[in-house]
């Protein structure tokens, strides 16, 4: 795992006080918009990129939300 | 969200990482809406400078305006974000220097109108739209041909006898049921998602309803007709199809288009909304679409909406379709349905007409072949806390089901009421309306959620319908 996934997922666990969020669903997991800006937040702030809000508002699909950043970033 | 002068700073706000500034679009926040300020945030985002205008609800102190209220701190952050006097002093607003004003929320109808003419901003509608938040005024506009018989009515104001604030109006109440006919439906003049609408279907009927009314003790003394009591628009529904449809439609100007025709499953009594669907294009019936897309077009030209997202509810009836109400916003869940099966995107739609532009074209939608479906579970009528739900990994396993996204956490108190709330989206595809009636069929065996009962405790168990088991 990259410095940038292993970031983006802890900006998720941090949001949703759960560990291990990969191949998991966002909503499944309790997430609310309220969250998914908390994330956004955190990864925007932190890494100084575009979170893909629409994207995980969309999908919930955590794994390819991560895969967007990296790809924005590398 | 800061009090005193009701605004709070954003560290960008409306501008972007080139310097290029985008368009300040007014987003009026009131009460729930068919998005969040979240949502919308992330929708327009790209395109838009949001300045979120929150209308003020005072004496409110129940969960949702307590969540409302975070969402909105956490908003301030990003964009602009000021509060709104619900009733008066929307000239106090920081309207300047806004390019347009839309809502997402039905409550919100009434400030956006108020607040596009104040600051000459393209208007929701030409007349100033009163005809928009108003069911009084829309029945008015709409006329005997598009609306069903109806009859203003005052606040009750006395149940037998001598009234509290004015003479006894009982014997206008019962003359209106005359002249409307029962059985009829009595609903506020101004509300939405069926909040505190009756069916009336005799006279004992109408004399709980004025009593329920008088005790909640809900509206004002006013001259004002606070209620409207409407013929019951009987039609027959074809398992799964209602006899009551949508059409969600994009007008820009004196631009009318017609975006889908939303077709719902039939409700739950009394007017709860249980799902809605696309059909693909082939298989909708050429000349009852044709009456249903007219009929919006007529009513939307009556109102004189001339830069909206509207979602128009109509009823087939044997003597052809009749407007049960026309919403200058967009529908509940319907952004995502539009989406899924039209390739449109209607949050994006409203911010380009409420700042003067036509909106995009939508790419060709990959699943128009498809019927496209939302069931939403309903809450129970009674209010409860919500402790879990059960059978959701068999409804996802359930042919055309994709998505069983969830609305209510555990541990949520719902308020009960005749209002509609969902405790989940099931969205999904499938071939045509037989798919879609096994589908239903089959999650509403397996799925149920489980509640303690507000406020003594008690355990109850509730179908997908919100209806006890047991």
């Amino acid at each position: 795992m990259t410095d940038i996934e292993e970031s983006v997922y802890q900006a998720f666990e941090s949001a949703l006080g759960t560990g291990s969020v990969a191949g998991q669903n966002f909503f499944d997991l309790g997430g609310d918009s309220l969250l998914a800006l908390e994330v956004a937040t955190q990864v925007e702030e932190g890494l100084g990129c575009a979170f893909p809000l629409e994207e995980l508002f969309e999908t919930g699909d955590i794994d390819a939300v991560v895969a967007a950043v990296t790809k924005q970033l590398s | 969200m800061a009090a005193g002068t009701g605004e709070e700073s954003p560290t960008d706000p409306g501008g972007t990482a080139s310097g290029n500034r985008l368009p300040r679009l007014g987003i009026v926040v009131a009460g729930r809406g068919s998005l969040t300020p979240i949502e919308a945030y992330s929708a327009l985002r790209d395109s838009y400078a949001p300045v979120f205008l929150v209308v003020d609800a005072a004496g409110q102190d129940d969960p949702a305006s307590a969540a409302l209220e975070s969402t909105m701190r956490a908003l301030a952050r990003r964009a602009e974000v000021h509060r709104v006097p619900s009733a008066t002093g929307l000239v106090d607003a920081p309207i300047r220097e806004l390019s347009g004003i839309t809502t997402f929320c039905a409550d919100g109808v009434e400030p956006a109108c108020r607040l596009a003419s104040e600051a000459g901003l393209p208007p929701l509608a030409a007349d100033g739209g009163q005809g928009l938040y108003d069911k009084v005024a829309q029945r008015a506009a709409l006329g005997p041909e598009l609306s069903p018989r109806h009859q203003p009515l005052p606040t009750p104001c006395c149940t037998a006898g001598a009234g509290r604030h004015s003479p006894c109006n009982r014997q206008e109440w019962e003359q209106a049921a005359e002249s409307v006919g029962l059985p009829a439906v009595l609903k506020p003049a101004r509300g939405q998602a069926s909040r505190g609408v009756r069916r009336i279907a005799d006279g004992a009927d109408l004399s709980a309803a004025r009593h329920e009314i008088l005790a909640a003790d809900l509206d004002p003394p006013s001259d004002e007709p606070a209620w409207l009591l409407e013929e019951f628009l009987a039609g027959h529904h074809r398992w799964p199809r209602a006899a009551y449809v949508s059409v969600e439609s994009v007008v820009s100007g004196s631009d009318i288009r017609h975006v889908a025709l939303t077709h719902k499953l039939p409700m739950v009594e009394p007017f709860r909304e249980l799902g809605q669907y696309l059909l693909p294009r082939d298989l909708e019936p050429a000349g009852e679409q044709g009456a249903l897309l007219d009929c919006a077009s007529r009513a939307l030209t009556r109102l004189r909406v001339r830069n909206a997202v509207t979602h128009t509810e109509l009823m087939l009836t044997p003597d052809g379709p009749k407007v049960i109400e026309v919403n200058a916003r967009l529908g509940g869940l319907v952004r995502e349905l539009v989406r899924a099966g039209r390739g449109a995107d209607l949050a994006r739609a409203a911010a380009a007409v409420a700042v003067g532009n036509r909106p995009e074209n939508p790419d060709e939608p990959a699943a128009d072949r498809e019927l496209v479906f939302q069931y939403g579970p309903l809450a129970p009528v009674h209010p409860a806390v919500f402790v879990a739900a059960h059978g959701v990994a068999d409804v996802l396993s359930l042919p055309g089901v994709q998505r069983y996204l969830a609305h209510v956490s555990a541990g949520e108190l719902l308020g009960g009421g005749s209002e509609t709330v969902t405790m989940a989206v099931v969205s999904g595809a499938c071939r045509d309306e037989e798919e879609l009636a096994a589908v239903v069929t089959g999650l509403e065996k397996v799925l149920s959620y489980e509640y303690r009962l507000h406020p003594d405790g008690q355990a109850r168990r509730c179908d997908a319908r919100g209806v006890p088991i047991g």
